[in-house]
């Protein structure tokens, strides 16, 4: 059997990623994960006796590439165009019925890549297709494969789609060309300089040709996409100059919509003969209008949006916390089996107290996570997140971000990977920079286990005015003071960085959708394995290392205390430098860990607490850490200073390395990861000598 | 000749010309905000924020700066 390749392209906000989990199912491995260069999801599924994989990229409105997104999508393409084995059997195009004239823009530019097109009319069953279009007559006029009424949301259209599939596999070799848009003869002649150095350097189609020259001549900055070296890019200048300096000033204006004139122009030739029927006027008042009159009105808005996040974050403290004691349970009671069936010896205590201690402190954290991707999810796929951009903007702009630079700080709460990753959508590269550089200071998912650790031993539940809890409050203050700092530096980084900036903000506000049930669920699915796969191994492998570190040497095969351990040493080296924080050698080791990963450093005293331990039972961390005292000084190691001097030192410091390998994939160069390292070190060891110093002069040690 | 910004809320414009900046009339042409494209002003966000405006079958919201650069009548 041969593997046949089909491309998913589209629009943002037409369904496509919904379109793409109906065609591949739940099973599918998906590589959309940090530090691929190529940002798409690739699944394989058979269909009809072949197996097809399925390419989905990032919606795109041009091949003209305005973001990172889109310009992943133009190098794609221009793959393709390069190397006949890169192409795919034939290219799905996702278009939302209910906006098709904008929705074909994208289309058109395509029709010229001799790659069969099928077209999916989406959203099929909000609207029916054929009373808006005749879509035998729009098939021949474009010329394309097929065109199909569609929906992800009902499963119309997968049959017809399949047997179309089925059939370009088929007929490979019959390919007929697209109707595509003509370039008259006076835009030709003027685009002849320009026409004739791309076809001096490049070997391309000559419909192709002229749709770079076009594309040239209308964008100040496309030709900077182009793989080519210095001295033909340079050539390209000149012939647009000399293009621009044989026509009027005052038509250069005008030279900047040639290509969207061009093609809107052919768009509404097609349509009309289409017996296009353009149903909706600009003065009708949709369902989606009225619902924004309210979700974003001037004062209504952001008191609902307020509402909203303070819901999300009540209920993941409140939900997650049944399933977090299940598996706190869960993970105990399977230890102590272990413990109890394995025969004595090294490995059991690897198991027991190496494994299953650390690996178990981690799992626990996976309902918050999932709650919180739940959320993230429906706020997404309801298009109530392009409300709150709408929403925000201004304010944004005033502390130097951007209106889109709420989604990846939102999400920065759950993780600042998958943060980081969605600022590609910001199109303008200062603004882009900026939310990187502060999102880590977000409080993310892996700070939460140590918050809630922390607190929970130390902080005392009493209520303020009987009904503010203090550890609730202790919570609330330190994602605030993340969250405050991270928009103070943002303003500090936008008057001190110098980066290239585009003052526009041009967003689709795509109508209210209920959300489909399969999408989010995989989505969440995969969010789930992700955690728990990719992040597992590293926290699995040191937790092996850290049970060696603990545990060893042995002398006179007993186990030596934990202070002349490895891990013990390692720790004492460490403690003059932490000590001024109020952090013993324990904690110290903690630190060090936790450059895997922040979380890492409960299931670290975790394993350092279950080691030194010489009982059978596993200890409850709590309790063991509030006991332990200081044999040096007879205090306690803990007090309630120190667990918050602890929680401000997470609050800032640079701990996860994946973060910041994500951001040098991101920026693609070191300079600002290590910068990022430094000031948030910087940063985190300050606060926390204030604190906890602050903290000993006041009298509360 | 007044530009989109000035335009009342719930009142119909037709684009005349776009004089943005950068590279945002391109985009804006290419979401369809061409010369002779018929548009209604349907929000504008306080403090200056951005605009929200129909244009063929969807909504789109841009900036108070492209919105004043873009001519209406």
């Amino acid at each position: 059997m041969i593997n046949n390749t089909f491309s998913l392209l589209g629009n943002p906000n037409c369904g496509k990623t919904a379109v793409f989990n109906l065609l591949t199912g739940l099973d599918q491995k998906v590589s959309n994960y940090p530090g691929i260069t190529v940002e798409k999801k690739v699944s394989s599924v058979k269909i009809n006796n072949s197996i097809i994989t399925f390419e989905d990229y990032p919606g795109s409105y041009s091949l003209n590439p305005q973001s990172l997104d889109e310009k992943i999508v133009h190098d794609t393409i221009f793959s393709w165009i390069n190397s006949t084995a890169a192409k795919p059997d034939g290219i799905i195009y996702v278009a939302d019925v209910t906006n098709l004239r904008r929705n074909l823009y994208f289309c058109t530019q395509l029709l010229m890549l001799n790659i069969p097109i099928v077209i999916l009319l989406n959203m099929s069953d909000l609207a029916d297709p054929s009373s808006i279009v005749n879509i035998e007559k729009l098939k021949k006029n474009l010329n394309v494969y097929e065109i199909i009424p569609f929906s992800a949301s009902k499963s119309i259209g997968l049959d017809v789609l399949n047997d179309t599939m089925s059939n370009i596999i088929l007929n490979n070799e019959k390919f007929t060309s697209h109707n595509i848009p003509r370039v008259s003869p006076e835009n030709k002649k003027i685009l002849t300089p320009i026409t004739k150095v791309i076809n001096d350097n490049f070997s391309f189609s000559n419909s192709f040709v002229k749709y770079l020259s076009l594309s040239i001549l209308s964008s100040n900055s496309y030709y900077k996409n182009l793989n080519c070296s210095e001295n033909v890019k340079n050539k390209i200048i000149e012939a647009k100059n000399s293009v621009l300096n044989n026509i009027d000033k005052s038509m250069h204006s005008s030279l900047e919509t040639l290509e969207p004139d061009l093609r809107y122009g052919f768009i509404d030739e097609i349509l009309d003969k289409s017996d296009y029927k353009d149903s909706k006027e600009v003065e009708s008042l949709t369902v989606s209008e009225k619902i924004d009159n309210v979700l974003t009105h001037a004062v209504f808005g952001p008191i609902i949006y307020i509402g909203i996040l303070y819901f999300i974050f009540q209920s993941i403290f409140t939900y997650a916390s049944v399933p977090m004691d299940f598996i706190d349970g869960t993970v105990a009671a399977f230890g102590n089996k272990v413990h109890e069936f394995m025969p004595e010896g090294l490995l059991r205590d690897l198991v027991v107290d190496g494994i299953i201690a650390g690996v178990g402190g981690i799992v626990i954290f996976l309902p918050q996570i999932l709650l919180l991707m739940f959320f993230m999810i429906i706020l997404e796929d309801t298009g109530y997140m392009t409300r709150i951009t709408f929403l925000m903007d201004k304010y944004m702009r005033k502390i130097g971000l951007h209106g889109k630079s709420i989604l990846p700080i939102m999400s920065g709460y759950a993780c600042a990977i998958p943060g980081v990753i969605s600022t590609r959508t910001i199109d303008s590269w200062k603004e882009r920079l900026i939310t990187i550089l502060i999102l880590p200071l977000i409080s993310c998912a892996a700070r939460l286990p140590v918050y809630v650790l922390m607190i929970g031993a130390f902080i005392p539940q009493v209520y303020i005015y009987d009904f503010i809890g203090l550890q609730g409050l202790v919570m609330v203050i330190m994602y605030f003071l993340g969250t405050i700092t991270a928009f103070i530096l943002a303003k500090v980084f936008s008057k001190v960085l110098s980066e290239r900036s585009n003052p526009t903000f041009i967003m689709e506000l795509p109508p209210y959708r209920m959300p489909i049930g399969r999408s989010v669920f995989k989505q969440l699915i995969n969010r789930g394995k992700l955690f728990l796969l990719d992040a597992g191994k590293i926290i699995m492998a040191i937790s092996v290392i850290i049970w060696f570190l603990v545990s060893f040497p042995k002398i006179d095969g007993e186990y030596s205390s934990i202070n002349e351990s490895y891990a013990g040493k390692i720790g004492q080296a460490v403690e003059p430098i932490i000590r001024p924080l109020g952090f013993d050698w324990k904690i110290g080791i903690g630190l060090i860990t936790s450059f895997a990963a922040r979380e890492v450093v409960v299931s670290t005293l975790s394993t350092i607490y279950n080691v030194e331990d010489e009982g059978n039972e596993m200890v409850n961390l709590k309790e063991a850490m509030s006991n332990d005292v200081d044999p040096r000084t007879g205090n306690k190691v803990f007090t309630p200073l120190v667990a918050i001097s602890l929680m401000v030192f997470y609050v800032y410091a640079a701990q996860c390395m994946a973060t910041f390998a994500v951001v040098r994939t991101e920026t693609n160069t070191w300079k600002w990861p290590v910068f990022m390292i430094f000031y948030m070190t910087a940063l985190a060891y300050i606060m926390s000598f204030i604190v906890f110093n602050g903290g000993k002069m006041l009298g509360f040690y | 000749m007044k530009n989109l910004y000035e335009l009342h809320i719930n009142t119909i414009g037709k684009i005349k010309s776009l004089n943005t900046k950068n590279e945002s009339s391109l985009r804006l042409s290419e979401m369809g905000l061409i010369p002779g494209s018929i548009v209604r002003m349907v929000k504008r966000n306080p403090f200056g924020g951005p605009v929200q405006l129909k244009l063929n079958d969807y909504y789109i919201a841009i900036r108070k700066e492209d919105a004043q650069m873009i001519f209406v009548e």
